[in-house]
């Protein structure tokens, strides 16, 4: 194992190291050896567990919901827009 | 050849007045514009005066775009910046990214400490308020990162250079911004049990 992977593995065993890579975690964003380092720590600590999974709902609810169609005013403030534009030739 | 040569050649049509180019630009970044304007203003009304001003000004500038970004990172670069100036004028707030909300709740060996509890969330049709209105308590600088973030079409690397970021101190303030509002859910509907 590189020094590297070493330290990496000493820090996934303290919780508030965890903490700091979920985002990296979650995003998708993470190396082999460190996630298979982080699920490990899942395994044996409830705390972790309970606290990713509130932090995936964050996640998840930031990404939607998408809008569909916009709203009245939104349609208006496009259409004022595009109207000034047009009075500016 | 330009790296977005449709986007280029759309905006050339509308430095050419084509009209109906302008109304395709809409449709494709109008819906996108106002989400993100939603986040960044402090409400309905001053979300869409920032989408029409934001759109004027895409349409008044169309012949700076040079296709070397996408017309769609390139219109929230414009956003963004008529967003900062209207918050400058109320007064900017930041965070750093080297302020984790969750420091207090480890001890100095970097465990959880005993009061932590993090039961799941049941109540599913609060939750969506909820996370609403934790998301308006943050800093300004989180709420533009969560935006261009929350936009799958503004991919990472232009997200934080359209806020004058590096990668990494985009990434952290993203992770800051996540963890202030789980801190912020969990509360809320830890109050009203």
């Amino acid at each position: 194992m590189s020094v590297q992977n070493r330290g990496t593995l000493r820090l996934l065993l303290r919780c508030q190291s965890v903490n700091e890579v979920l985002s990296e975690y979650v995003d998708g964003d993470m190396g082999f050896v460190s996630r298979t380092l982080l699920w490990g720590h899942l395994l044996m600590c409830k705390r972790c567990r309970g606290y990713l999974a509130q932090f995936r709902r964050i996640v998840e609810l930031d990404g939607g919901p998408r809008l569909d169609t916009l709203p009245p005013g939104a349609e208006q403030a496009l259409r004022s827009a595009l109207e000034a534009w047009r009075d500016q030739r | 050849m330009a790296a977005h040569q449709a986007d280029l050649e759309l905006m050339h049509r509308v430095v050419a007045r084509d009209d109906a180019a302008a109304a395709d630009l809409m449709r494709q970044i109008g819906r996108d514009l106002y989400a993100c304007a939603r986040r960044l203003a402090p409400g309905t009304q001053a979300a869409e005066d920032l989408l029409q001003e934001t759109m004027l000004g895409i349409l008044q500038s169309a012949k700076r775009y040079d296709g070397r970004v996408s017309v769609r990172a390139w219109a929230f670069s414009i956003l963004r910046n008529k967003a900062v100036d209207a918050l400058r004028k109320r007064g900017r707030e930041r965070v750093t990214a080297e302020e984790d909300p969750e420091a207090h709740r480890f001890d100095d060996a970097g465990a959880w400490r005993e009061d932590a509890d993090f039961c799941p969330w049941d109540r599913e049709a609060e939750l969506r308020e909820v996370f609403e209105l934790c998301l308006k308590g943050l800093a300004d600088n989180q709420r533009e990162v969560l935006a261009l973030r929350a936009l799958n079409q503004v991919e990472g690397r232009e997200a934080a250079d359209l806020l004058g970021l590096s990668r990494a101190n985009f990434r952290q303030i993203l992770h800051r911004a996540r963890q202030a509002i789980r801190g912020c859910v969990d509360g809320k509907l830890g109050e009203t049990e």
